[in-house]
């Protein structure tokens, strides 16, 4: 009896506590979460530091001292190059270690490893869109260089040096969440980490949904639809400009045919929104007679923010600015002779191609009349919880199958091979490593040529008196439409036959017109003497601010400030006063002569405060839909005209048979959907002010800008934040997108800067110092960015951490 | 004065146990006291409950005073409690419940060495 009684206890002890140990579900493992002295509650830190610094400290060579200023910015002071970069692992560890993981994690395919089941679907077309397979190509690369694989080694000893000296206690509050640990740091993942920019940058094509609607419109009306250029168009490179180069011959095919076959679906897609601004002003219009150079990258606004500011002082080295967790040296930044900052040069680098097999076992595809043998790669996906999955990925000489019977291709049975630059060899870390110490011009082109995607515009500024861009990226020499439609992968004369040299991609410097920029526009007018194609190129934000900086002179850092935080909706000066011009104003209702009077007094400013932008927005986005209900028939991809073609379409081509309906009896006209969509559009700003009644009627509350956190969890996440801005706005701040990194740099000697971003420098849901800058974006300010060569001239410094190698 | 003894040795020893080892030490803490310190069954599981949900209790209380509560709002949120005070109580209550069965466990243990009553005349 007494033995019963005791092993009843004994079970039900033993089972609360295994119970309290175990995750479920989403339930964290309750009594090591709770724990008050190890659990959750360890990593409450609001404004204290519990930076502890290991024992073992053989990963540098000799003392580096690390100082973090107010705003946790820190300042690493080391003796030898690998140390410098071993602090930074190790720096960017101790504040951004989940964050840091989770991204390598997602790039590889392996979110399953965490969260199960719901995260295989992704995980496989990650795998199957090669950033594994493209990442360890990459590390191979980085390898053949010594300098850089020395520096990528030491970064990575830093990394490590942190995560190994991490009791549970310590760790980052996401592990505890989800309930696992972090492994390992190797170079695979900052290979992984750029492999995830990349597609991030460069992984959105249109090529399938392009396929479909070639076969579903015939060739006339989709140029008609989605013409390569449009009218007005300001490029990144100011048209005019000559180019001095005999061009590498090009040899279109005499007979072509696209295979008009395409996936049903597609895998998840990056957001083609991500873009961003820079430029640079020459000394001849700014008021300290030197140049000053600007960059904001549009990105997904999430926590922990994607950038982590950081100042690295080494041998050769005094550079400042935005750096990647995970990656090597500053991304976009400043030293003390030049700054440079990166916008995503749009350009098509991914073509698909349609294979055809010998058999179904896949072994041999042919081309030129010829079989060629495929290479099969079993890829192991380990799920929490639940049974290993396997999939079978073949490879292509073009690159892998993303698309075949196994995966989004179920009714066709067709296979679709992937050619993509970034799977290519390449060494993206050494540009970085070089721009970080760059004196001059020619160094910085020189640092350039090492990087190959995602193709990006680098502006440039020098204290020397230079401003330059390049339009710089691998990019295929092609045929024209080469690469617009899915391609027939059994012929050669469908492969890219090469590269454009690198001294021939566009660039430019100093320019007559005093400043260089960039908004993801078309590179290049149409006298460039290689075919170049993309979607969605920008066609606003780019004449906005060329329109500017034409205009002002004397140019001030307070200028530049406020070009870019500006609302102007150059968009809605365009539309908006012929689509007012059409409604009927004699049967208003009372909230829609309201919403009349509010747009016809608007001056296209998308402030926080307007309550014209609401009801623009999405009038206008109910009237896109509405008038392009064609292209939503079935689930299959597709895209819509842009808008510029949207635009021009509306103005000039009120009796084209796209304009009625589908859907209804009657037929509609321009007017007639204009009248009908602004009904539509004051009932759903109207219901909106309902549900939302306690809050202002404003155009921030209305687009309600949130920071996401990257685990998709509201609660370590911000919300409804204060700003003005939208898509196509300079100010780009949407949603859940815009400047997740703003920089301006005035290159006198010494050089000065500010910067601010969405986020904060902790990675830490339970620090002050996890969104402290937010309010400061918000409001269009910005901190000045210290980067003394000599650690006694820093201010303010709030801790300093000393990392020696004798300490024992 | 058991009761009071048995809680002041358990809280004290789950206190230094929590700062080297995992969560479940506390458990231990309770058993070995529980088997210790004779009591009744009520008597053995409330000292356990009590030390540790206190201790959970005053230690949690501290970091959401000493942190502004700003993580504590956040996890609370998180699992849709109204606030941080909320949580702190629950943590508490994990606390009290491991820490009162481990103890009454230890209680059983013990009993399972008792010699009968008869042949306890010193006890």
């Amino acid at each position: 009896m007494k033995f019963i009684r005791f092993l009843f206890t004994f079970i039900l002890t033993v089972a609360l506590i295994v119970g309290l140990n175990e995750k479920w579900g989403d339930i964290p493992p309750l009594g090591k979460f709770f724990d008050p002295y190890n659990g959750f509650w360890a990593n409450a830190e609001n404004k204290d530091l519990n930076f502890t610094t290991p024992t073992d400290l053989s990963f540098v060579s000799q003392p580096v001292s690390i100082y973090y200023d107010s705003l946790l910015l820190p300042h690493i002071y080391a003796n030898t190059s690998e140390d410098l970069y071993a602090a930074q692992g190790f720096v960017t560890a101790q504040n951004r270690l989940w964050q840091m993981e989770f991204q390598t994690m997602a790039s590889a395919g392996r979110v399953s490893e965490i969260i199960g089941k719901q995260g295989l679907n992704f995980d496989r077309y990650q795998r199957r869109n090669g950033l594994l397979y493209g990442a360890e190509k990459a590390v191979k690369e980085m390898e053949k260089d010594e300098e850089i694989s020395a520096l990528v080694n030491a970064y990575t000893s830093g990394v490590n040096a942190y995560i190994d000296n991490l009791t549970y206690k310590d760790l980052p509050l996401e592990y505890k969440l989800l309930d696992y640990r972090p492994e390992e740091w190797s170079p695979l993942k900052t290979a992984l980490l750029l492999k995830y920019m990349a597609n991030n940058l460069a992984g959105r094509d249109y090529d399938i949904e392009n396929t479909k609607l070639l076969k579903l419109l015939g060739k006339e009306r989709f140029n008609f639809f989605f013409p390569d250029r449009y009218e007005n168009m300001d490029p990144v490179i100011p048209a005019g400009t000559e180019w001095d180069f005999t061009p590498e011959p090009v040899n279109r095919p005499d007979s072509i045919s696209f295979p008009l076959v395409f996936p049903e679906k597609e895998g998840p897609q990056p957001n083609a929104a991500n873009g961003s601004n820079n430029w640079a002003i020459a000394g001849s219009k700014t008021n300290t007679g030197k140049p000053i150079l600007a960059n904001d990258p549009h990105l997904g606004l999430n926590l922990p923010s994607i950038w982590y500011v950081m100042h690295l002082n080494g041998p050769n080295t005094n550079v400042m600015g935005a750096t990647l967790p995970g990656a090597l040296g500053v991304i976009s930044g400043f030293n003390d002779n030049i700054s440079w900052g990166v916008t995503n040069a749009t350009r098509d680098v991914r073509d698909w191609y349609y294979i055809e097999f010998k058999d179904k076992d896949k072994n041999e595809y042919r081309f030129d009349g010829k079989w060629l043998k495929t290479q099969k790669v079993v890829q192991t996906f380990k799920i929490r919880g639940a049974k290993d999955f396997k999939d079978t990925i073949y490879y292509t000489h073009h690159g892998p199958i993303v698309y075949d019977e196994k995966y989004n291709s179920e009714n066709a049975k067709a296979n679709f091979a992937l050619r993509w630059t970034a799977l290519d060899p390449s060494n993206e870390q050494r540009t970085f490593i070089e721009l970080n110490k760059a004196h001059n011009y020619n160094d910085y082109v020189s640092a350039l040529s090492h990087f190959q995607s995602p193709a990006q515009n680098f502006v440039f500024a020098s204290t020397d008196g230079d401003i330059a861009l390049w339009v710089n990226g691998k990019f295929p020499l092609r045929w024209e439409e080469q690469g617009k439609f899915i391609m027939d992968g059994r012929r050669s004369d469908m492969d890219w036959a090469g590269f454009i040299p690198h001294e021939q991609n566009a660039h430019i410097k100093n320019p007559e017109r005093g400043f260089v920029s960039s908004a993801n526009q078309v590179p290049v007018d149409s006298t460039y003497p290689y075919y170049h194609y993309d979607t969605y190129y920008e066609h606003y934000r780019n004449r906005r601010i060329n329109n500017q900086l034409s205009t002002l002179q004397n140019i001030t850092i307070e200028d530049v400030k406020r070009l870019q935080n500006d609302n102007y909706n150059v968009m809605a000066f365009e539309i908006l006063p012929a689509m007012l011009d059409s409604l009927d104003r004699a049967s208003m209702s009372e909230p829609e002569k309201q919403a009349f009077n509010l747009l016809k007094n608007w001056n296209y400013i998308h402030s926080a405060e307007t309550k014209a932008a609401p009801y623009f927005e999405v009038w206008w986005s109910k009237m896109y839909n509405m008038l392009w209900d064609e292209f939503d028939k079935d689930d299959t991809p597709s895209r819509k005209p842009e808008w510029p073609v949207t635009v021009a379409f509306l103005k000039k081509h009120w009796d084209d048979s796209y304009v009625d309906v589908q859907d209804t009896e009657k037929r509609e006209t321009i007017t007639s959907l204009y009248n009908s969509t602004f009904t539509a559009a004051v009932d759903s700003v109207e219901n909106w002010k309902k549900e939302n009644e306690a809050r202002e009627f404003s155009w921030a509350n209305f687009k309600n800008t949130t920071l996401l956190h990257l685990a998709r969890l509201q609660a370590f996440s911000t919300d409804n934040i204060q700003i003005g801005g939208g898509r196509h706005i300079v100010n780009a701040t949407s949603g859940r997108h815009g400047a997740s990194w703003r920089m301006i740099v005035s290159m006198e000697t010494p050089v000065k800067a500010y910067a601010v971003y969405p986020g904060g420098q902790s990675g830490n849901p339970g620090s002050y110092y996890y969104d402290n800058l937010v309010e400061a974006w918000s409001n269009g300010e910005y901190y000045v960015l210290q980067h003394p060569d000599e650690a006694s001239q820093l201010k303010g410094i709030i801790s300093k951490q000393e990392l020696s190698p004798n300490q024992e | 004065m058991k009761f009071l003894i048995r809680l002041i040795i358990i809280g004290v020893a789950s206190h230094f146990a929590l700062m080297h080892f995992p969560w479940w030490s506390i458990a231990l803490c309770g058993f070995i006291a529980g088997a210790l310190l004779n009591g009744s069954h009520a008597n053995s599981f409330f000292s356990g409950f009590v030390a540790v949900g206190a201790l959970w209790l005053v230690k949690a209380f501290m970091v959401n005073t000493n942190s502004e509560g700003i993580l504590s709002a956040k996890i609370a949120q998180l699992i849709g409690l109204e606030s941080g005070v909320m949580l702190v109580l629950i943590t508490a209550l994990i606390g009290a419940m491991v820490g009162g069965f481990a103890t009454l466990s230890g209680l059983h243990f013990r009993k399972l060495f008792e010699r009968k009553k008869s042949s306890n005349l010193y006890k």
